[in-house]
């Protein structure tokens, strides 16, 4: 299996394109009528900014002094420009406040709901996902990643719309006024963007180099504080210091690489536009000036500058929205990755819910490898009625984990099939099959909360009652009891408070509380003493009795009593019954207990 | 804040000329940017205006001297001699902007990554009395967005403050240039905004606060989410754990929303403030041009720097709002970095010897109240093989912790060689341990590399020879990869019995002194574990040992065994004495004689 480490870069399977652009800017599809509202707010706001330039001008040209001397009427005209002033500058105040209001919490919930789907998508996805790549890495995702986005939502999208909206506008301002001087604006724009999209593509690359070694940081931090006590007990405080140090300087040489074109684009593009808009601009109107002094008045030069500087502030603003996109787009490339990855287990379009089972499993050759080409299985055959209980025995590595992982469906068949009740698994929905078959593995996770509430994990409707009761069956009342808090003692999800012991108590008290029709049970008393063990095992016959399970198992006792025991090696059953008729075989498992 | 800024201090002391070069060339920045108007002022009085026919005036542009004596008809060497100026300010623009960035960029990052350091090795040094009290999330945040936030307190927020007053002041003194009663009025601007931005700091405090808490649990819940992937598969929970989550997400965005409409409603006040400014200033400017002491060129201008006035007093005020994030994770950050650890410094400084002789005396261990460990008497002498027994949460993996100052002692006391414990460095004490744990964490990376945890430069031979006493070397060869197979977090892709032998592997590869085996065999069948032992019986049999395990057999020649029961040693002796009182040991070891463990695995 590929597997993608702290050290590594992530490899990018599906680089930008804009069609991730669209698919996010689908996400704001449902918000249409509001964004409309908001970009008539904008819009407003940018008509009436296109006011006072007039006003302005007319100020200039109509109250101010001309040649030393005072114009007829002034007082009035300023106080009639003055109120217009004004009322547009509450208006503009006004429709500020609604539009940042509205399209912050646009923004965020937008945000709210890309992470939503993002973290469903990734429980769907199954376990050689997580276990291609370390924690660190999938967590950026949903926190980090989906957070900075919310900037393109909150701000861009409108500013965009806005800046276009406003640089139209401005350049058909001037265009009435004066259309020499437009043109010669426009064409000089022209290659001004040309080097801002050759900028912004090299930014782009090196943002996401930036952030790989970001999340390779963080996916080192992240196990270095889930591996805390090993880390401690084998006195690697040092070495790892020195790796998050190397770790570290990697993620500032690509940033450092990052910042000299990002700091350049800034002032590069500031520089430019203002060039254009004052300079240009001035020696144009010199040029149109001397040659047809009557056809430009000082008025609407002026007023045709302040409607350039408004279209170079628009530009300028324009420039930055992609500058600031660009820096996003890994982030898009990676929440992407994973809304993408189709789940290699999930339910067939036409899946039915697995009625209420009996407990009746066969396996019909079943044919099954982890990665295509070694086989853990072959052509396995197996019928088992519902009430019996199957202890299974074999070398390491011969499959057993496997048919464990296989009856729950975390992983599918390469071929042949499993039916329960006669129902394909394949074809029921996942929900209704895991709800039916209980596994019970090796591994115990707790969550951070109450110790109660950990129980009823497996079943979110129990009551306090139900789940005590659970805890009672396993033995698991006395050490709770104990607890400073008993049930409603807070842990943390690592849960040293408790022995392993313990743990694996609480996660055999969650199984009992669900009740499944069929338990499957990996290994699952192995850390739990003698004595606990021999008063679960009474509890255990007494839930055994009535249901199907399959059994790991060590004890030479819970093996002896199962009603039939099946030895895998060489990649199927290699001999199946119970342990008289197995003995009587002289085969391998004879050997196996006559060893002892 | 003003702790925050003290204790952020020696991180940032270096950086301080940089900060001044920082605000140096910013001021360089906003300089060009006050001059830029001048020189069109210039451009409009005296070359566009006088082609115009009307009369060059205006003697306040501070280029003027540059234009002065060129004839008034000559209009394009005056734009020409102003086009060069403009260039030139542009051009000072963008090499100062540069300048200032990056090097901001290079000492900041640089002063970040020394808090990222210090954070993660307070992590990994500090006892677990203070790693208890956080969350896997908030040590997240404070390791790794923390220092970024700090950062930014000297990156942007402390010089973008400094430099409006830079330009506020230059901008009034230019205005009082024009006319000399206008410069009281941006004072008068700037005491508006003082009285609202009291409240706007502290309030922007509370919400950044919020908005920080929120983002910690929900990294927390993701983070167990995706480690406890596998448990809520096999119980079906996606859907239950995506509600789980959305309830943090929502929280989440309920102190973003909160924030927003905080900063719209400011917005809103700031606005207000300055509009109203603006029209007076409209008005005075008329006023004073129709009465003849300001020109138009300066009219415009005037009207130019009372807009950025008022703009530089808002971006102030949002600065200092900014500020507080920086704050707000600042007080985090340093709270952890400055947590006294009584317990690390509580020990010395002493190296542990090679054969170590361990005595304990009364040792106990109470934790919130709770008594784990009681009374314990014990001798170990080097090389001796002790083995310890008891139902779950009886104590037996506190006393191996103990040993290792993995878990304070409150009763009683240690020594080893006859000194006190304390005397010993913590981290000595630890290394004459080799520890394998009841749970297995493996990291995400080769087997070599795990097993070779505590010296990575250990030759390929030696992991193989640790390997194969461990019996890893017989399912590791067997491997595509062999050795260089990887396995996941938490050791997926091995078999529990697989991922146990590989960190007895990794235990015995740091050849400690004292070999401790917590119940590190539960999944091993017994013949794979007498293998292991007979191993190390051949390989390590001078090593003391120490073994915690459920199975009477693996113990049954130990020098010494124990057996705990609530945090006491109720029965202690050999196999034979132990099986002659005829307690509970006996009726464990014969409950398992009968049942062995068997093939597996």
């Amino acid at each position: 299996m590929s597997r993608n480490l702290y050290f590594e870069d992530e490899v990018v399977k599906n680089s930008f394109n804009f069609h991730m652009l669209g698919k996010l800017f689908s996400y704001a599809k449902k918000y249409k009528k509001t964004y409309i509202f908001v970009i008539i707010l904008l819009v407003t706001n940018s008509i009436l900014s296109l006011i006072p330039a007039s006003l302005n001008a007319k100020i200039i040209n109509d109250v101010l002094p001309f040649n030393g001397r005072l114009q007829d009427n002034y007082f009035r005209t300023a106080v009639i420009i003055l109120s217009i002033w004004a009322s547009i500058l509450c208006c503009q105040i006004i429709t500020n406040y609604f539009s940042t209001k509205v399209t912050t919490r646009l923004g965020n919930s937008i945000v709210y709901e890309i992470r939503q789907d993002l973290f469903r998508h990734l429980m769907k996805l199954g376990f050689d996902y997580y276990d291609s790549r370390p924690t660190g890495k999938i967590l950026v995702r949903i926190t980090n990643y989906t957070s900075e986005i919310a900037d393109i939502f909150v701000g861009h999208l409108t500013t965009i719309i806005i800046n276009v909206l406003m640089m139209v506008a401005c350049l058909i301002s001037i265009c009435f006024m004066d259309i020499r001087l437009a043109v010669v604006v426009i064409l000089a724009e022209i290659p001004f963007s040309l080097i801002v999209w050759l900028l912004v593509r090299e930014l782009q690359k090196r943002a996401r180099l930036t952030k790989n070694k970001a999340s390779n940081r963080t996916a080192f931090v992240a196990e270095d504080i889930n591996g805390i006590e090993v880390i401690k007990a084998f006195n690697r405080e040092k070495l790892n210091e020195q790796i998050h140090e190397e770790l570290s300087t990697k993620h500032f040489r690509a940033h450092m690489r990052f910042t000299n074109v990002n700091e350049a684009f800034y002032p590069l593009s500031h520089g430019v536009i203002r060039i254009i808009s004052n300079i240009l601009l001035y020696t144009v109107a010199l040029v149109i000036i001397i040659k047809n002094p009557t056809s430009l008045t000082l008025g609407v030069l002026v007023s045709v500058t302040t409607y350039m500087q408004m279209f170079a502030e628009a530009l300028f603003s324009l420039c930055q929205r992609f500058q600031n996109i660009a820096t996003l787009t890994t982030n898009m490339e990676r929440i992407f990755e994973v809304l993408e990855t189709e789940p290699k287990v999930k339910d067939s379009e036409d899946a039915y819910e697995m009625p209420e089972i009996k407990g009746k499993v066969s396996l019909r050759n079943a044919t099954f490898s982890y990665d295509g080409t070694n086989y853990i299985l072959e052509k396995v055959n197996l019928e088992v009625e519902s009430g019996e209980t199957i202890a299974i025995v074999g070398p390491t590595g011969a499959g057993k984990t496997t048919i464990v992982n296989l009856l729950s469906r975390f992983y599918n068949l390469d071929s042949g099939e499993i039916l329960i009740d006669g129902h394909n698994i394949n074809q029921v929905t996942l929900k209704s099959l895991r709800r039916q078959v209980g596994v019970m593995m090796q591994d115990t996770f707790l969550f951070s909360g109450e110790i109660i509430e950990n129980i009823r994990f497996s079943k979110p409707e129990a009551t306090d009652e139900e789940c005590i009761n659970a805890a009672k069956k396993v033995y698991a009342d006395d050490f709770i009891q104990k607890l400073p808090e008993g049930y409603h003692t807070k842990i943390k999800s690592a849960a040293s408070e408790l022995s392993s012991g313990e743990r694996q108590l609480l996660s055999f008290a969650r199984l009992v509380l669900a009740d499944p029709k069929i338990i499957i049970l990996d290994e699952a008393t192995s850390n739990i003493d003698t004595q606990t063990e021999r008063k679960i095992q009474a509890m255990m016959e007494h839930v055994l009795k009535n249901r199907t399970s399959f059994i790991i198992a060590h004890r030479l006792s819970t093996i002896k009593n199962a009603d039939r025991i099946l030895y895998i090696e060489d990649k199927n059953i290699a001999e199946s019954g119970n342990h008289e008729e197995l003995m009587q075989l002289k085969g391998k498992y004879y050997e196996l207990v006559a060893k002892h | 804040m003003l702790e925050v800024l003290k204790d952020s201090l020696r991180y940032f002391k270096k950086y301080i000329p940089v900060f001044f070069l920082c605000v140096f060339l910013g001021l360089g920045m906003t300089i060009t940017m006050i001059l830029e108007p001048q020189v069109i002022t210039l451009i409009v009085d005296r070359v566009i205006t006088p082609a115009l026919g009307g009369e060059s005036t205006s003697d306040s542009s501070v280029f003027l001297f540059l234009v002065k004596n060129i004839p008034a008809d000559h209009y394009w060497q005056t734009l020409g001699v102003l086009i060069m100026v403009f260039v030139v300010l542009i051009l000072i623009y963008f090499v100062t902007f540069y300048i200032r960035w990056n090097t901001s960029h290079y000492f900041g990052v640089k002063c970040e990554n020394a808090m990222r350091r210090d954070a993660v090795n307070k992590i990994n040094s500090a006892s677990s009395t203070i790693i208890n009290q956080y969350t896997s999330g908030e040590l997240l945040t404070i390791s790794n967005s923390d220092p970024q936030q700090v950062k930014d307190i000297y990156m942007m927020y402390l010089p973008f403050s400094i430099e409006p007053i830079i330009y506020i002041s230059l901008a009034v003194y230019t205005v009082s240039r024009m006319n000399l009663t206008l410069a009281v009025f941006p004072i008068v601007t700037g005491v508006f905004y003082l009285l609202v931005t009291r409240r706007y700091i502290r309030e922007t405090r509370h919400m950044y606060n919020d908005i920080r808490n929120t983002n910690v649990d929900l990294n927390t819940e993701t983070q167990e989410s995706i480690y406890g992937i596998r448990t809520i598969k096999a119980y079906a929970k996606e859907e239950f754990q995506a509600e789980k989550f959305n309830l943090r997400s929502e929280e989440v965005r309920k102190a973003l929303f909160r924030f927003g409409d905080f900063r719209a409603w400011y917005n809103l006040i700031y606005g207000g403030i300055q509009n109203v400014l603006y029209i007076i200033s409209i008005i005075l400017g008329i006023t004073l041009a129709v009465h003849f002491k300001m020109t138009n060129g300066e009219f415009t201008s005037f009207l130019a720097y009372m807009m950025s006035i008022s703009g530089y007093f808002i971006g102030f005020t949002y600065q200092l709002g900014a500020l507080q994030s920086g704050v707000i994770s600042g007080k985090r950050l340093f709270d952890f970095l400055n947590m006294p650890d009584p317990v690390a410094e509580s020990y010395g400084a002493g190296t542990v010897s090679k054969k170590p002789a361990i005595e304990l005396q009364g040792v106990g261990v109470t934790v919130d109240g709770h008594q784990l460990l009681k009374d314990v008497n014990l001798t170990i002498p080097y090389g001796a093989k002790i083995g310890i027994m008891g139902s779950t949460g009886s104590g037996k993996s506190v006393l191996l912790k103990a040993l290792q100052t993995l878990v304070e002692v409150t009763e009683g006391e240690i020594t080893i060689d006859g000194r006190q414990f304390k005397e010993y460095s913590r981290s000595e004490i630890i290394r004459s341990y080799s520890y394998a744990m009841q749970d297995v964490f493996l990291f995400s990376n080769s087997i070599e590399a795990n097993i070779a945890l505590y010296n990575p430069d250990v030759p390929s031979e030696e992991v193989v020879k640790y390997a194969s006493i461990a019996e890893v070397n017989e399912f590791a060869s067997s491997f595509p990869e062999g050795y260089q197979s990887l396995i996941g977090e938490k050791g997926f892709g091995l078999s529990g019995g697989q991922k146990q032998r590989v960190a007895i592997a990794r235990a015995l590869l740091k050849d400690a002194p004292v070999i401790v085996l917590d119940d590190c065999t539960s999944a091993l069948d017994m013949e794979t574990e007498s293998k292991i032992f007979k191993n190390m019986k051949k390989h390590c049999k001078e090593k003391t040992l120490l073994v915690a395990t459920h199975r009477a057999s693996a113990i049954k020649d130990a020098d010494e065994i124990l057996l705990f029961e609530n945090g006491s040693i109720v029965e202690r002796g050999t196999h034979e004495e132990l099986m002659k009182i005829n307690g509970r040991y006996a009726d464990i070891y014969n409950l398992q004689t009968g049942e062995e463990v068997f093939v597996n695995e």
